[in-house]
């Protein structure tokens, strides 16, 4: 039994039907705004968005990256940001959730750093390491790591006492138990906690762009935001939307990949439909 | 003759022996500062499990049954007292005893067959030999066919089948099962019972210690059943079913001999449940 909401010509529809709902709404709000330097319509910025293509750029931003390698450079920084903090965020909360020493000593610095606005620290990055690539690199690290710290701890601290006494009683060393049970288990929280993390490296890969070496779309979104052309500057919005719509696709991937057992299980979703 | 003598005292040593066992839990939400209020579960258990034997512990829900199979298991230290097994001491979960979870503690991500190798897997049995193993319990417990399927595919039945295979699968001395037909509906548990012990005295023969309140269960399946009761609990008494060894081939429960161990049995958990003021185990007469 599957739900008409599966089909994809239905999907698809439904898709189609809420995009043309928001441009009529992002016409109206123009309309009433009245004022396209606050916010341009959607026809001056598909027009720009067309012009960024096609490498056509306004008079006063002549000698501005081109839009395919501005792409390609924020798309760079944001998935190695991200890895990084996976690769160091996913062990870090399996520790934490595994030791309660390496708990109390972690956990307020944790909470610290995870309240901090990181985006203010940038100006400070910049004199300390630099504006090149590998400082925004790690401005998108920043950002990332602490939510899937936060997730991946939070998982593994849930997962089942009866689970645990399965693998100790059938003799699971605490690598064994690690990797054959306590990820598999806490794996929809570290998942959770990529696709907030992904939506942060995005954030932190734009922002320190914009305001460390003035490349990739974080740039141009800024460049353009000075020299007062809104439809180009919303034009790279949009492209920074529609790259995240893509990168978002990757926790998603990853789930499905690793998840296939809950296939079969959809049938409790159509429950709480 | 050698031979047979040493044969004679290797079977009469028992597989385990419960020394003194004796533990206790901090109360929760206990007032007073600081100091933490305890209650004893176990105040010296003591009984031992013969090789080859199918035991069970009866008593009342609450006195601590779970506990001690899991302490027996080296999953919880006692408070004192020991564990002998197979003439050592117990410190950590044994790896020729095979456990069997009241609530299957299967793994949701695997498939049967991997829930069936986990024990092996844990051992690093190579991935062949391992499948192989894992699939002849499979067809031990009836489950041939199943193998493919998730673990919430089936039902709870099935998936206490695949508990079962499980434990069997790492070859163990010995198979702990803790109230392992508790979840499970009354026919299904009944057909269960019967498949146990065709498994246990016979396919695979294995010394089994079960822990249930349930008075039928522990009198259809077993040898021996120990009483444990009290606050702290303790052995109150060892009871020897008398009936005959294949149980599955007829109804034992028109035996008259059933029917005294079932009064005896029954008696004992009531004026427990009096004496200690618990409500828990109430159970009816089949």
């Amino acid at each position: 039994m599957t739900s008409h909401l599966e089909s994809l010509p239905v999907r698809v529809a439904t898709f189609c039907a809420s995009l043309a709902l928001f441009v009529v709404l992002w016409q109206v709000a123009a309309i009433i705004t009245g004022n396209s330097l606050i916010l341009a319509g959607p026809i001056p910025v598909l027009q720009a968005l067309v012009g960024l293509i096609q490498n056509h750029v306004p008079g006063g931003a002549l000698g501005i990256q081109r839009a395919d390698s501005a792409i390609l450079q924020t798309l760079a920084t944001i998935v190695l940001g991200f890895a990084l903090g996976c690769v160091v965020g996913i062990p870090v909360g399996v520790i934490m959730g595994r030791s309660k020493t390496a708990e109390t000593v972690i956990d307020p610095w944790l909470n610290a750093a995870y309240s901090i606005p990181i985006v203010i620290l940038i100006p400070m990055l910049y004199f300390a390491i630099g504006a090149d690539f590998f400082a925004e690199v790690f401005v998108t690290f920043l950002l990332t790591v602490f939510t899937i710290i936060v997730n991946t701890h939070n998982g593994v601290r849930y997962v089942s006492n009866s689970l645990a006494e399965v693998g100790k009683s059938f003799g699971a060393s605490e690598t064994q138990f690690i990797a054959k049970v306590i990820l598999p288990a806490s794996l929809p929280d570290v998942i959770a906690g990529m696709r907030i993390g992904m939506g942060r490296a995005i954030l932190g890969a734009v922002m320190a762009e914009a305001l460390m070496s003035g490349n990739g779309l974080g740039g141009m979104m800024f460049t353009f935001q000075a020299i007062l052309n809104t439809p180009y500057m919303m034009a790279v919005v949009l492209l920074i939307a529609l790259m995240g719509v893509a990168v978002l696709q990757l926790p998603k991937i990853l789930e499905r990949r690793l998840s296939k057992w809950r296939e079969t299980e959809t049938i409790s979703r159509e429950v709480r439909r | 003759m050698g031979d047979g003598t040493l044969n004679i005292t290797a079977s009469e040593q028992p597989m385990i022996s419960v020394k003194e066992v004796a533990k206790s839990f901090a109360k929760k939400g206990a007032t007073g500062a600081g100091r933490k209020e305890r209650f004893d579960v176990l105040g010296g258990v003591t009984f031992e499990l013969k090789s080859g034997s199918f035991t069970s512990v009866v008593g009342p829900s609450g006195c601590g049954k779970t506990t001690l199979l899991r302490i027996i298991d080296g999953l919880i230290r006692p408070d004192s007292g020991e564990v002998i097994f197979n003439g050592a001491p117990v410190t950590a979960p044994p790896p020729k005893m095979g456990f069997v979870f009241q609530q299957f503690g299967l793994l949701p991500w695997r498939t049967i067959l991997r829930n069936v190798e986990l024990g092996l897997e844990l051992r690093s049995v190579d991935h062949g030999e391992r499948e192989k193993v894992a699939q002849k319990y499979i067809e031990v417990v009836g489950l041939k066919g199943f193998e493919g399927h998730y673990v919430h595919e089936v039902s709870a039945g099935m998936q206490q089948r695949v508990g079962l295979a499980r434990a069997l699968a790492i070859d163990p001395d010995v198979l702990l099962m803790d109230e392992p037909f508790a979840s499970v509906d009354e026919q299904t548990r009944q057909i269960l019972q019967r498949e146990l012990l065709q498994i246990v005295k016979g396919t695979v023969p294995k010394t089994t210690l079960f822990v249930t309140h349930n008075v039928d269960e522990a009198i259809a399946l077993s040898d021996e059943v120990v009483l444990l009761g009290g606050r702290p609990a303790k052995v109150k008494e060892v009871v020897g079913v008398h009936l005959p060894p294949e149980r599955w081939t007829y109804d034992i429960r028109s035996d008259p001999e059933y029917r005294r161990l079932w009064q005896k049995i029954w008696k004992f958990l009531e004026s427990e449940i009096m004496e200690t003021g618990g409500f828990g185990a109430v159970a009816s007469p089949p």
